[in-house]
């Protein structure tokens, strides 16, 4: 009754790795989310400055800070909201899957186009820290140190993926088995 | 394992081995003692603290988890519950660290098995008991090391029951809650375990809490990943292995009483179970929280005396009326330096395959007396058997 | 206890007490940069070991792998809470409140625990909980009621120099223990 063949241990370990990953895509996002909620809250007077500078020519539109501050963070609140739904329709998809309960490919894909993303994104803001050093980095460090974050959520996205793609593998392979052995 | 086959069955073993009831009695008393002989007890009948053959759930909540702390658990969970399978184990890929809780994990039929039993040889019905409780276990608590161990004695979400089902067998998802006042319901599946703590050394991950009480339940069969396991799933199989436990107890017991020459592994009197065999298989097999009542009844058709329910108190007044000097030549003082011979066996095993973690032994005829005092007993114990 | 583990408890005692002393003393923008400095580090050290934990056991472990992602996040938490080192100090308040009441809840949970197996130690926890919970009410009701950073420092320093008695004297407590049979 036990089944320690090669291919039932691969799966075993995909399975864990994809039940693993899509908590920790979950718990990043979490964790992302409060910490881009943090940094606008503590770089407000910074950020308003910067957004200010384009208004600030349009004498005709005053506008507090408070109420700008509030539609920005409302905006940031949005585009989190969007974000974490996203990472957890695609974290819950994966532990679902490892369960061993059907998921579809669209998870998948919604992946592949997350990562092109971050990669995107981290790849802007480390050639823009680099490549300008005339920048005040108050700002940057922890923008900095979030490229660090955003890697290892590319990281464990893709790990995410070969185990997903490994879990479908081997189970269709198993299931030729069994319809062939029938 | 629990009271129904320490207390019960260990009687029922003793007898068919050939002991009588008295002394079965007290074969099975002893065996159950060693889930009770605590520091607690122990202070409070002023016996020697080393002698202590496990922790309370109190004891261990306010136990530290400092590495003298963990020493200490160690040397008395692998020493009476969970005796070490291979000390010698290996392991690819893994740090020292990882392998010297590894070599820690439990199993039936090693060599540290067969250095128990010949430890009581000789030594009365009260070493005998104790014997036959570690040997139990071994078979019980197989997979799982007697030290706080995350990455050794973690489970997982998989884990699955396995009930007989007429000719076949079905599976069920096991869920575990963590209210360790809530019994367990054997027909939804529902057990309790302890909680999931992520620190390596915290008590949760001592021995098979993660697996909850499924390891002590002799029909219990199931399906589950161990930490160490490498993913490969193991079958537990608790019928089988209570069965093997039941009659390698009675070729050990033999063998205590001079009916065998050598203690091997891997051996069992499963012939002498005799026209029992089947009252046996139906016992173990028996979807039941609590078999007690089941062995007792086996046990008084065996022996045809009325097989009394354990006492913890029945030998504790003639350990605390007797005087100092007299008070190793009561059961409980017998028992205890059956204990520390024990714990001072498995602590020198474990330290001197390269393993610090039950601790440091001493070689007394290298370097003379070190250490605790109440090891003394043994020094004293072996003079006057010179 | 053993020794190494009382020795070990009044030492971070007299840390705590220490640390209360400088608050009192120091700027109070000093001060709170001080703090987060140190939280900052806490993680720090925590993702590290963590890191750590991984390599050398919990890779060899079914799901191990979840210990590195928990490193990775202790590690950034440290790192962003550098960032509170230059900012106003009512966020970092507002981080330390949440942080106290995180620990209360624990504390809260090992209470339930503890009572559960019959210790005694559950009074310990109902204590630091207490402590905890009291601590954060103190932090954000300050900030909202008082408008006063010193008031807020103050009171904070209080309660830590609180902590840190109950710390030592927990130190020398007898480990009650009650039998079960």
């Amino acid at each position: 009754m036990v089944n320690n063949t090669e291919r039932r241990i691969a799966l075993r370990r995909a399975e864990n790795t994809l039940m693993v990953v899509g908590l920790g895509i979950i718990l990043f996002s979490a964790w992302s989310a409060v910490r881009t909620v943090g940094l606008v809250l503590l770089y407000r007077t910074k950020i308003l400055t910067i957004i200010k500078k384009p208004l600030g020519e349009m004498d005709d539109v005053p506008i507090s800070d408070n109420t700008l501050f509030g539609i920005l963070l409302a905006m940031v609140g949005i585009f989190l909201l969007f974000t974490i739904a996203l990472r957890l329709f695609i974290g819950l998809s994966a532990m679902a899957e490892a369960r061993g309960k059907r998921s579809g490919i669209f998870y998948i894909l919604l992946t592949v186009f997350l990562i092109w993303v971050n990669i995107h994104f981290t790849i802007d803001t480390f050639l823009k820290v680099v490549a300008t050093p005339a920048v005040d980095y108050e700002l940057e460090s922890p923008t900095f140190a979030g490229v660090f974050i955003e890697l290892t959520s590319v990281v464990m996205m893709i790990e995410m993926m070969i185990s997903a793609v490994r879990v479908r593998k081997y189970r269709k392979q198993e299931r030729q088995e069994v319809s062939d052995a029938a | 394992m629990q009271l129904d086959f320490h207390y019960y069955a260990t009687y029922c073993a003793a007898f068919i081995a050939g002991y009588t009831h008295e002394e079965s009695l007290r074969i099975a008393y002893c065996a159950q003692f060693t889930d009770c002989c605590s520091d607690t007890f122990l202070r409070r009948i002023r016996g020697p603290r080393q002698a202590a053959t496990t922790q309370l759930q109190a004891e261990l909540m306010d136990a530290n988890t400092d590495p003298v702390g963990l020493q200490n658990i160690t040397r008395i969970w692998a020493s009476f519950h969970f005796l070490p399978a291979d000390l010698k184990a290996t392991r690819d890929k893994c740090s020292k660290r990882y392998l010297k809780k590894y070599r820690l994990i439990c199993g039936p039929n090693g060599p540290l098995l067969a250095d128990t039993v010949e430890l009581a040889k000789g030594k009365g019905l009260e070493a005998a008991g104790l014997a036959m409780h570690v040997l139990a276990d071994t078979w019980a608590h197989r997979h799982f090391a007697g030290t706080p161990s995350l990455s050794v004695n973690n489970t997982n979400y998989y884990f699955y029951e396995i009930i007989p089902d007429g000719e076949g067998y079905t599976e069920r998802s096991v869920v575990f809650n963590h209210n360790p006042s809530s019994a367990d319901d054997i027909e939804r599946g529902l057990y309790t375990n302890s909680l999931y703590q992520g620190s390596e050394n915290s008590i949760m991950n001592l021995g098979h809490g993660r697996a909850g009480h499924l390891p002590d339940y002799s029909f219990a069969r199931y399906r589950y990943l161990p930490a160490w396991g490498e993913y490969r799933e193991i079958i537990k199989d608790n019928p089988s292995d209570y069965l093997h436990a039941f009659t390698q107890m009675i070729y050990a017991l033999r063998y205590l009483r001079g009916e065998h020459e050598v203690f091997e592994t891997g051996r069992y009197d499963a012939q002498e179970m005799g026209e029992w065999t089947d009252e046996v298989l139906k016992i173990i097999s028996r979807r039941q929280l609590d078999a007690s009542s089941d062995w007792k009844s086996l046990g008084e058709s065996l022996s045809g005396c009325a097989a009394e329910d354990f006492d913890l108190e029945k030998y504790t007044g003639e350990y605390t009326q007797a005087e100092d000097a007299e008070k190793d030549d009561t059961v409980l003082g017998r028992y205890f330096l059956a204990a520390l011979a024990q714990k001072s066996m498995v602590t020198n095993r474990i330290f001197t395959s390269g393993n610090n973690l039950a601790g440091e032994s001493v070689d007394f005829r290298k370097h003379g007396f070190r250490g605790m005092r109440d090891f003394r007993r043994l020094i004293r114990e072996a003079a006057q058997n010179d | 206890m053993t020794k190494l583990g009382r020795v070990t408890r009044v030492f971070t005692g007299i840390i705590i007490m220490l640390f209360a002393v400088i608050l009192f003393i120091m700027p109070p923008e000093d001060g709170i940069r001080a703090i987060a400095g140190i939280m900052s580090l806490m993680f720090t050290i925590r993702g590290i070991q963590t890191l750590f934990y991984y390599v050398s056991m919990a890779r060899s472990m079914v799901g191990g792998k979840f210990m590195l992602y928990r490193g990775i996040i202790y590690l950034d938490i440290g790192i962003f809470t550098t960032s509170m080192t230059n900012t106003q100090p009512i966020y970092v308040i507002l981080y330390l409140a949440a942080v106290h009441t995180f620990s209360g809840v624990i504390n809260l949970l090992r209470i339930k625990e503890s009572r559960s197996v019959g210790s005694k130690g559950w009074r310990m926890h109902a204590l630091l909980g207490i402590t905890n919970f009291i601590l954060a009410w103190i932090l954000i009701a300050g900030g909202f009621i008082t408008h006063s950073l010193n008031t807020i420092l103050y009171i904070y320093a209080g309660g830590l120099v609180y902590t840190a008695v109950m710390r030592i004297i927990s130190a020398f407590r007898r480990t009650a223990i009650v039998y079960i049979q």
